[in-house]
């Protein structure tokens, strides 16, 4: 073994450090001016984690540049817990295990064949021979198992002239690296239906919506009356949404302007009472649907010119999720000379409801 | 350097020098090293040029006792040992008095201007040429004596018989002062084995991401306080996130993240901007005519502010202030640096710029190197920074629950 390897003894090692830390006190003024960090022939080294969590199997990508020209006979990759030092115990990363590793690319040196003698440590190993530097090594593992606690890990890295990892390293260099638990974000998107009928609407705005009372005048037997007024639909549920009609044709008493339901155009001396969604010319009133969605009027309320009136008819439908589809409703009402005279009202009501 | 200690001396018929130290330069054992002596004369002698006989001896430092002296207890001294004085001149360099082995004593003679009581001065024994002047060599030498006398003439210390100094020839043997003696004065010295400290500097690189306190598991919830819910009338922000980054790696660290944007169970996770399955990231929809919004331009991701009523998932990061980090432009909010009162927890009505790269492509969560959220150049003191999560939804989101696993992954290149 290149190194010398422990299993992590508290009682053992508390009053090593104790006295550690009173030297350290003693001995702090000093301590600055010779400060210096072990790591000779092996620059530029880093050791990435495909995943940083706790305890997963991943992959780890090691790159470092030999600066020496020498020869390379094999490289081991020791994992400690306590410290990156060469001539330091290893404290074996709680966890951690390498048996199962695959060396799954390299580059730079690429005749190395991976050996895994304990659960901490890769050996690489080549026939052995000189390498010419500067030369960067890229070394990709396969199924590495992470420490199961996090906090900060070290790899020794040491390259060898034996084909073992025996001997002194000739080139040597410590790495870092963290293991830290994956961040988990979580949303709840409920079902959502938003609609909301009035005489006008913004944009698409609902809490713009204003007025719920249409006047028609007074009606006479050569021209249509007609008015209209705006719906806003938008809804999340993955099978779409249907509007529907409910309500009566215009009565004044027992008396009655007929509904059309035939879908028929606006005609002046005729007693009818229709509606659709759509633009009309005759008379002009009315217009296409508006808005981000997809929905669209349902035949009979989607021919421009042509009207329709049924209670419990659906006028509009989205077969998907839809964004906001401003609806602008028009009705026309005509009346023969034999309508009996009277105040003729309707109130209608507009369901839409989500298929989740 | 050690300051050395002062001792009474005496001699009889002369006075005491007072204020007397040797300022050594080093206290090694074996070293070579310069002297330096600093007395105040109790008599004053300018007539002539005065003379100063220096004794080392390992037993006392009184004057015209027995000396006790060998290498390694006391200095040794050869010809060649370099002196200059505080005021005047003297002859350099200094000369050895006596046969004994080892040389253990000089002398100094045209002191030009004489001594004046109550004046100080100062005669310095270089070291050089080596080995001319040489600390004792004993590994625990302990402390040892400097016998110092000033005599009325020129070359009166190093005259000898009965006005010079005469020192011991062998170890314990009789010293005289001689009759041209003006004044006499004894200085402690000690040398003693230099401090020599080791200290281990680790490779280091702590990173942590959590919630609370660092080794807390980071989980989050994107949504209203009280339904846990988005709705597409508010946006929402969650700040809770915290991350601890430190490394001494001279060459940098680069903090990487992967995973997906949010993503309801049912489909494929791996881009948000086109499936039904995952809530967009911020920035999916981005047009030039859009000013809320920088489209993409090449590798970096379009970066925009939240709007409310459209699909959006984004992250800025903070870094508190750390000069050596740099937040990578998909993820650094220009407008307030992804921090301030706003930008808390709950309902979001701030103008921060959010990114979130969710590409396979390089550069993208969705890609194995991941996205690159932070980096340095060289070591990173450390910081403590958060990370700011932003959605909003469409009315058409499809309902459900979306969730995502983003893993960081500092990297440090020692």
């Amino acid at each position: 073994m290149p190194w010398p390897v422990r299993k992590l003894n508290l009682n053992s090692t508390r009053p090593v450090f104790l006295s550690s830390l009173l030297l350290f006190a003693v001995l702090l003024p000093a301590l600055c001016l010779s400060l210096h960090v072990q790591a000779v022939g092996l620059s530029g080294r880093s050791w990435q984690e495909l995943n940083s969590a706790p305890g997963v199997t991943t992959d780890y990508t090691a790159s470092f540049t030999i600066d020496n020209s020498a020869t390379i006979g094999s490289l081991s990759f020791l994992l400690c817990s306590n410290s990156p030092l060469q001539e330091d115990v290893c404290d074996i990363p709680g966890g951690l295990d390498v048996t199962g590793a695959q060396l799954t690319a390299q580059s730079g040196i690429t005749d190395f064949s991976l050996f895994l003698p304990e659960v901490n440590n890769m050996v690489l190993s080549r026939t052995p021979s000189v390498i010419t530097a500067p030369l960067t090594v890229t070394l990709t593992f396969h199924d590495i198992v992470n420490p199961t606690d996090p906090g900060s890990y070290y790899v020794r890295l040491g390259a060898y002239s034996s084909s073992d990892a025996t001997g002194t390293a000739i080139d040597y260099g410590g790495l870092a690296f963290a293991i830290t638990s994956n961040l988990q974000i979580s949303s709840y998107v409920p079902p959502y239906l938003t609609f909301c009928s009035a005489v006008t609407i913004t944009a698409f705005d609902c809490s713009s919506a204003s007025g719920d009372y249409i006047n028609f005048g007074e009606l006479d037997t050569a021209h249509s009356r007609q008015a209209d007024s705006q719906l806003l639909v938008a809804t999340n549920a993955p099978n779409g949404y249907v509007m529907q009609v409910y309500g009566t044709t215009m009565t004044s008493g027992n008396n009655v302007i007929a509904a059309i339901t035939n879908g028929v155009g606006s005609q002046p001396g005729v007693s009818q009472f229709g509606i659709n969604l759509r633009a009309n010319s005759v008379p002009s009133i009315g217009a296409n649907p508006t808005g981000p969605g997809t929905g669209s009027p349902v035949a009979g309320y989607n021919t421009p010119n042509q009207y329709r009136f049924v209670s419990n008819d659906v006028v509009a439908s989205s077969l998907t999720a839809d964004n906001f589809r401003k609806y602008t409703a028009s009705y026309i009402i005509n009346t023969g000379s034999a309508q009996p005279a009277g105040t003729y009202v309707s109130t209608l009501t507009y369901v839409a409801a989500g298929s989740f | 350097m050690l300051a050395t200690q002062v001792l009474p001396g005496s001699a009889s018929a002369t006075g005491q020098v007072t204020a007397r130290k040797i300022v050594m330069s080093t206290s090694a054992p074996s070293a070579q090293a310069t002297y330096a002596l600093t007395f105040t004369p109790a008599t004053t002698y300018t007539t002539t040029a005065g003379s100063l006989a220096i004794d080392f001896c390992s037993d006392t430092p009184l004057a015209g006792q027995t000396c006790a002296f060998s290498a390694a207890t006391v200095p040794t001294v050869a010809s060649g040992v370099t002196v200059a004085v505080s005021s005047g001149t003297v002859t350099s360099p200094a000369t050895t008095l006596g046969s004994g082995t080892p040389l253990h004593t000089l002398g100094v003679t045209n002191i030009s201007a004489g001594f004046t009581s109550g004046t100080p001065i100062t005669l310095t024994f270089n070291a050089t040429p080596a080995s001319s002047l040489t600390n004792p060599s004993g590994a625990s030498p302990g402390s040892f004596y400097a016998r110092i006398v000033t005599y009325n003439s020129a070359a009166g210390a190093t005259s000898g018989g009965a006005t010079g100094y005469v020192p011991a020839n062998s170890t314990g043997g009789a010293t005289t002062i001689g009759s041209g003696a003006l004044d006499t004065g004894g200085i402690a010295l000690a040398v003693t084995s230099n401090i020599t400290i080791t200290s281990k500097v680790y490779e280091t690189l702590t990173f942590c991401v959590y919630t609370g306190s660092c080794g807390t598991a980071p989980n989050l919830t994107l949504g209203s306080a009280t339904t846990q819910a988005l709705d597409p009338s508010n946006a929402y922000v969650n700040s809770a996130t915290a991350y601890q980054l430190a490394t001494n790696a001279g060459t940098g660290v680069n903090v990487t993240m992967t995973g997906t944007t949010l993503c309801r169970p049912g489909g494929t996770c791996t881009t948000g901007n086109t499936n039904s399955f995952t809530i967009s990231s911020v920035g999916s929809y981005c047009t030039a005519a859009n000013p809320n919004c920088t489209p993409n331009t090449g590798s970096v991701a379009a970066v925009a502010t939240s709007q409310t009523g459209s699909e959006e998932f984004g992250m800025c990061a903070w870094k508190n202030g750390s000069a050596a980090l740099t937040v990578a432009t998909t993820y650094n909010d220009t407008v307030n640096s992804c921090t301030g009162a706003p930008l808390t927890t709950g309902i979001y009505t701030g103008s921060s710029v959010f990114g979130f790269n969710d590409s396979a492509s390089a550069g993208g969560t969705n890609n194995a190197a991941g996205s690159q959220v932070m980096s340095s150049s060289g070591a990173v003191a450390p910081v403590t920074g958060s990370l700011s999560f932003m959605g909003n939804i469409a009315s058409a989101t499809e309902p459900g629950i979306y969730t995502t696993t983003l893993n960081m992954v500092a990297t440090g290149t020692f």
